[in-house]
């Protein structure tokens, strides 16, 4: 089969493991990441096993493309020491705060810049903001189909891919012409942990930055003020009950307690 | 006139229950705005379901029927709903439920109209403006937000099943009767050039896997905290004793203690119990947003700080595995 040429979309996440630390900034809104470790988003890395998967059965090539800060960079070592050929960082100060669309429209221009490709794999959500949208709206933008969450993938022949997804009452095998936009669910594959080759090999591999400039980005579309959604307000949950804590000298008199409490008698319960 | 559009869902046949959450708060919001309500329905035969829109007070249903809208093609259906906004005039908003579908369709077709688009809303509010405030639950899950969308049109959101209060439906199809039938437009839908690079190769239904949760009057749940297979068991066996559904937060999920259709919360269901008993589990808002409703809330957790003790009625400060054995058996002796 021809080979392809793959394009993986990366976003580096604060360290699901560290995320009790997160702040948020009070003036924009928008997460603090400053001094948590960032890491591949989780189902990113299945997105990229993905494209490589396809790559090492048939050829071709796998670029990664993130919109970052700088500090991204060290996550786009990490993609090319897990099979990624080429890492391109879309990284500029005007980049930031943008909302879902901004960041598509970074993305696409990101991937058009880079010229030809076959396939788009993106993570199906992302660890920290979560909302899935950045696949389907990268999609509209790059004027092609997309399938969301694809649970199963295989390549069968030189144009066509047949994915897996399910809504919530249906499985469906669907038969998807390329170029398309696929985003896909952490079942796909398996990613490989990092191994000593592969980091010994990304030191060979090429780490491009883009800018606004380079991408001749309009700036009305991107970042913080080119986004159409704003964050007006941040609030707590409502913590609209205090407990009351039960207590007593030993297990039985606490339980005892709790199901007076909750009037459970003889003969099962009552509210 | 200002108007108001729910993309209306359907699975096999029916509403899906988002659906009627969404319809009964673009009633309102419609009726705040001076506006109307007008309804999204794609599919095939599907004429006779749109008609019972009529019991949400629908003004208007755009119907686009054909063969092919039976299968969720995504560049089909977003076509043919950009066409409508530009046929029918920008509406206000579009409101999706967050199914499947909804989180496929909505951004796309924000996308295609360089608008926002909020993801899994829990509320929806206007502002004194009549912008729409999208709260949505985030940023690390210890946190609600307002997104606004004040400079483009239409504002679109998706909102997670399950959040909005929705109206008794005996009640609602007796009022129903007496409610004028609703306007029906026939809408063509649009197939773009490109339709047949997406093919619908084999579908299978899902087994139904229903663990009676949603619909669970007593829920015992269990966290992190409960840190190991054989402490699930015991709460599985006070869950059995107190005859109510078993329930977990993502990280009892994730360590393999239960299974995914088991959890509670952003990612997973949402439950509207008499009792809840949470167990070995901190207060996570994303666990605790699941949990709706009216009813008694109970926590166990050896943490006196765990902020779950904030969100329920009764608490108990207490290493789970001393408490359960003894309450297992008093509920058995009470039960003779």
């Amino acid at each position: 089969m021809q080979p392809l040429q793959i394009a993986i979309c990366v976003k580096p996440v604060p360290d699901p493991k560290e995320s009790t630390q997160l702040q948020i900034n009070p003036t924009t809104k928008t997460l603090v990441r400053k001094g948590i470790p960032l890491v591949i988003n989780p189902m990113d890395r299945n997105a990229l096993e993905a494209g490589v998967k396809l790559k090492e059965a048939n050829g071709g090539k796998v670029t990664v493309f993130s919109m970052s800060p700088p500090e991204g960079e060290l996550t786009m070592l990490e993609t090319l020491a897990l099979g990624a050929d080429e890492a391109i960082l879309l990284s500029d100060l005007i980049f930031a705060g943008g909302d879902t669309l901004a960041t598509a429209r970074v993305l696409a221009a990101g991937i058009k810049a880079q010229g030809n490709w076959d396939l788009v794999i993106c993570g199906a959500e992302s660890f920290d903001g979560g909302t899935a949208q950045v696949g389907a709206q990268l999609a509209v933008l790059l004027g092609t189909p997309w399938i969301t969450r694809v649970s199963h993938l295989k390549r069968v022949d030189d144009k066509h891919l047949l994915v897996t997804v399910e809504d919530e009452v249906e499985q469906r095998e669907l038969l998807v012409q390329l170029p398309v936009v696929l985003t896909v669910e952490s079942v796909v594959n398996q990613a490989r942990p990092l191994s000593l080759w592969g980091i010994v090999e990304a030191r060979n591999k090429k780490i491009t930055v883009y800018n606004a400039d380079t991408l001749k980005l309009d700036q009305k579309g991107i970042g913080l003020d080119g986004s159409p959604t704003q964050t007006r307000d941040l609030f707590a949950p409502d913590a609209s009950r205090e407990a009351e804590i039960l207590t007593g000298d030993s297990p039985q008199q606490i339980a005892n307690q709790l199901l007076d409490k909750i009037g459970w008698s003889r003969k099962g319960a009552a509210n | 006139m200002k108007q108001v559009w729910v993309f209306a869902e359907h699975q096999a046949g029916q509403w899906t229950s988002v659906t009627g959450e969404l319809l009964v708060a673009a009633r309102n919001i419609a009726d705040q705005l001076n506006g109307e309500l007008n309804v999204i329905v794609c599919g095939d035969q599907v004429e006779e379901l749109a008609a019972t829109l009529k019991q949400w007070k629908v003004d208007r249903v755009y119907l686009s029927q054909h063969p092919e809208l039976n299968f969720y093609h995504p560049l089909v259906y977003t076509e043919t709903i950009v066409d409508l906004v530009s046929e029918y005039g920008c509406p206000e908003m579009i409101l999706f439920g967050a199914t499947y579908l909804g989180r496929d369709l909505a951004p796309a077709i924000a996308a295609r109209l360089g608008t926002g688009c909020a993801a899994d809303c829990c509320d929806l509010k206007l502002d004194e403006n009549g912008n729409l405030l999208q709260i949505v639950p985030g940023l690390g899950g210890t946190i609600f937000a307002t997104i606004v969308t004040p400079f483009h049109r239409p504002q679109v959101a998706t909102v997670k099943p399950g959040m909005l209060e929705t109206l008794g439906s005996s009640e609602n199809e007796d009022k129903a009767k007496a409610l004028k039938p609703v306007e029906v437009v026939k809408v063509e839908p649009r197939f773009p050039q490109n339709t047949a690079a997406i093919q619908l190769h084999s579908v299978k239904q899902k087994p139904a896997k229903e663990s009676g949760l949603q619909a669970a009057k007593r829920i015992v749940a269990g966290g992190a905290g409960i840190s190991g297979p054989e402490g699930w068991s015991l709460l599985e066996e006070l869950a059995d004793v107190l005859g109510a559904a078993v329930g977990a937060t993502r990280p009892a999920v994730d360590e393999g203690w239960a299974s995914h259709d088991l959890m509670i919360g952003q990612s997973g269901k949402t439950v509207r119990p008499e009792l809840y008993l949470g167990i070995g589990i901190s207060g996570d808002m994303m666990h605790t947003i699941g949990i709706k409703g009216k009813g008694t809330l109970i926590a166990i957790n050896q943490d006196p700080k765990a902020a779950i003790f904030k969100q329920v009625d009764y608490g108990i400060v207490a290493d789970y595995r001393s408490i359960l054995p003894v309450l297992i058996e008093e509920v058995k002796r009470r039960e003779g």
